[in-house]
């Protein structure tokens, strides 16, 4: 391996370990302080240079084409990025700015029975964060209970609160588009936007409060997974078991 | 702690002894008693499980006492896994091992049977703790292998030390893609629950940690070749520590609250 070559590397193990060391310090400040931490200008600056180092390394073909695990491993790990990146707040004000973007990188919506509306608020529910360029309605909002002996929780379960969910149509001026029924781990994809059950009225169960996110960049982080996993099963578990099976056919 | 008289307490109190006293036989070299009653303490964590999940109705893994017992329980076809596919003979380490998963899961955490909340009720429990209890073992067991890269001086300590750290990379190189899997699907669940791939939650973030680790552990294996089994030797461990920490530490200690507290 040249001088060059083995200076890249330890470049590279320093940002690994630089990496670790600012999620341990990440770990201990809590998710808010952490989230700050990561989106701050200089750690912005950081991911930006990961990603763009990431990028020219596999456009200059200085990951080996021959190593197709780490290859894909890596483009993955690049699009995971990006994804990212594109569902961003910044992203979405740069958009704005630059293409007159109107779309709202995410926000609640609160909703009575019977209620329609297309503003979205900010998620403290302080003011607008913007409107949606079609109306949600709710049709109705559900709770369903454990009974005595469901799920496994026998008497400390009863009661207590198994699902619950909102049922929902999407209106296009006065035309229904689409009707879905929103429950915890069955968000509404719609419009370029995910609606999600983030929450309800707890003492009267009279309204229900859907987050919404923007879907920017969510294809890419998606690829971005599978490739990762398909590129670090590959390099790890493909020589192996060519070597095993291999060995298996000569001795046979 | 408090002696339980429940089947699965009795069956996780054998499986406990016949691991212990498994691994007691194996460095004593009475390798078919020790065969025979790491196989037997299997059997008895095997039929806990059983009992447990049948009773919770769910995949026993949202609280510590499922966790440790299905990582108890793992131990053992893994070793059969290892022995036959990989060639790293550990019985007496794995049967160790074994006991040190099964103590907390038999004395320290209580089964409690616990209802689903509405946020766990997805396939992705299943495969995502799945995934990570697997990695664990695995990487757990890289960690206890990577001891012996820091035996003696002598040159036949030397060659025991090559094979350690051959041994440990083996395994690192079976755990890391099922530590990936993990991550990935927990960053997917993430998307379809709360609405976000990633949330800073201190748990990610020593799972990312846990992860940056064993990337940086081929990274520097790469770089410096097989030569070096002390320096793979003290990433690996610390790769250990940061599972046990990731585990007990984040789950336990109020200090890592977060989205998943309901761990505990």
């Amino acid at each position: 391996m040249s001088d060059e070559g083995r200076a890249e590397q330890y470049v590279e193990i320093g940002t690994l370990g630089l990496l670790a060391t600012l999620s341990v310090v990440g770990a201990f400040l809590g998710a808010e302080e952490a989230r700050l931490m990561f989106n701050s200008a200089p750690l912005a600056a950081f991911w930006v240079a990961v990603t763009a180092y990431l990028a020219a390394r596999l456009f200059q073909g200085r990951v080996s084409r021959t190593a197709a695990g780490p290859f894909v491993a890596s483009f993955g790990a690049l699009l995971v990025l990006l994804g990212g990146m594109c569902g961003s707040d910044t992203a979405h004000r740069v958009a704005a700015t630059l293409f007159g973007s109107q779309k709202i990188p995410s926000g609640v919506m609160v909703l009575g029975k019977g209620q329609q509306s297309s503003l979205v608020a900010t998620p403290d529910l302080e003011r607008i964060a913007g409107t949606l360029p079609f109306c949600v309605r709710l049709v109705d909002f559900r709770i369903e209970r454990y009974a005595m002996r469901d799920g496994g929780g026998g008497a400390a379960a009863a009661g207590g609160i198994r699902n619950y969910d909102s049922e929902v149509v999407v209106l296009q001026g006065d035309r229904e588009v689409l009707r879905k029924v929103i429950r915890v781990n069955e968000p509404m994809h719609y419009g370029g936007y995910h609606f999600y059950q983030e929450g309800y009225d707890a003492q009267r169960q009279e309204y229900t409060i859907l987050l919404v996110k923007s879907d920017a960049g969510v294809s890419f982080a998606y690829a971005g997974f599978v490739l990762l996993c398909g590129g670090v099963f590959w390099a790890c578990y493909a020589g192996p078991l060519w070597a095993f099976f291999r060995g298996r056919g000569q001795t046979q | 702690m408090m002696i339980r008289t429940t089947l699965v307490g009795g069956l996780l109190y054998a499986a406990t002894l016949a691991c212990l006293c498994a691994f007691a036989a194996l460095i004593g070299r009475h390798r078919k008693l020790g065969g025979w009653l790491y196989t037997l303490g299997f059997a008895s964590a095997l039929v806990a499980l059983a009992s447990f999940w049948v009773q919770a109705r769910h995949p026993p893994l949202q609280n510590l006492f499922g966790v440790f017992l299905c990582l108890g329980v793992l131990t053992y076809p893994l070793s059969l896994f290892c022995r036959r596919f990989l060639g790293v003979k550990s019985w007496a380490g794995d049967a160790l091992i074994g006991f040190a998963l099964l103590v907390p899961a038999a004395f320290v955490f209580r089964p409690e049977l616990e209802a689903l909340p509405p946020a766990l009720q997805s396939p992705l429990l299943g495969a995502h703790v799945g995934a990570y209890m697997l990695a664990y073992v695995i990487l757990l067991k890289a960690g206890a292998l990577s001891i012996g890269a820091f035996g003696g001086r002598r040159d036949s300590s030397a060659d025991r030390r090559g094979i350690s750290e051959r041994d440990a990379y083996r395994m690192i190189r079976l755990g890391f893609p099922l530590l990936t899997l993990g991550l990935v699907l927990g960053a997917v669940w993430g998307k379809v629950a709360w609405g976000d791939y990633w949330h800073w939650d201190p748990k990610e973030l020593w799972s990312l940690t846990m992860w940056l680790i064993y990337v940086g552990y081929f990274r520097v294996r790469a770089l410096l070749g097989p030569r070096h089994p002390r320096v793979s030797g003290v990433i690996a461990l610390t790769g250990a520590a940061v599972i046990l920490v990731t585990l007990l530490w984040v789950n336990l200690g109020r200090l890592f609250a977060g989205l998943h507290s309901y761990a505990t």
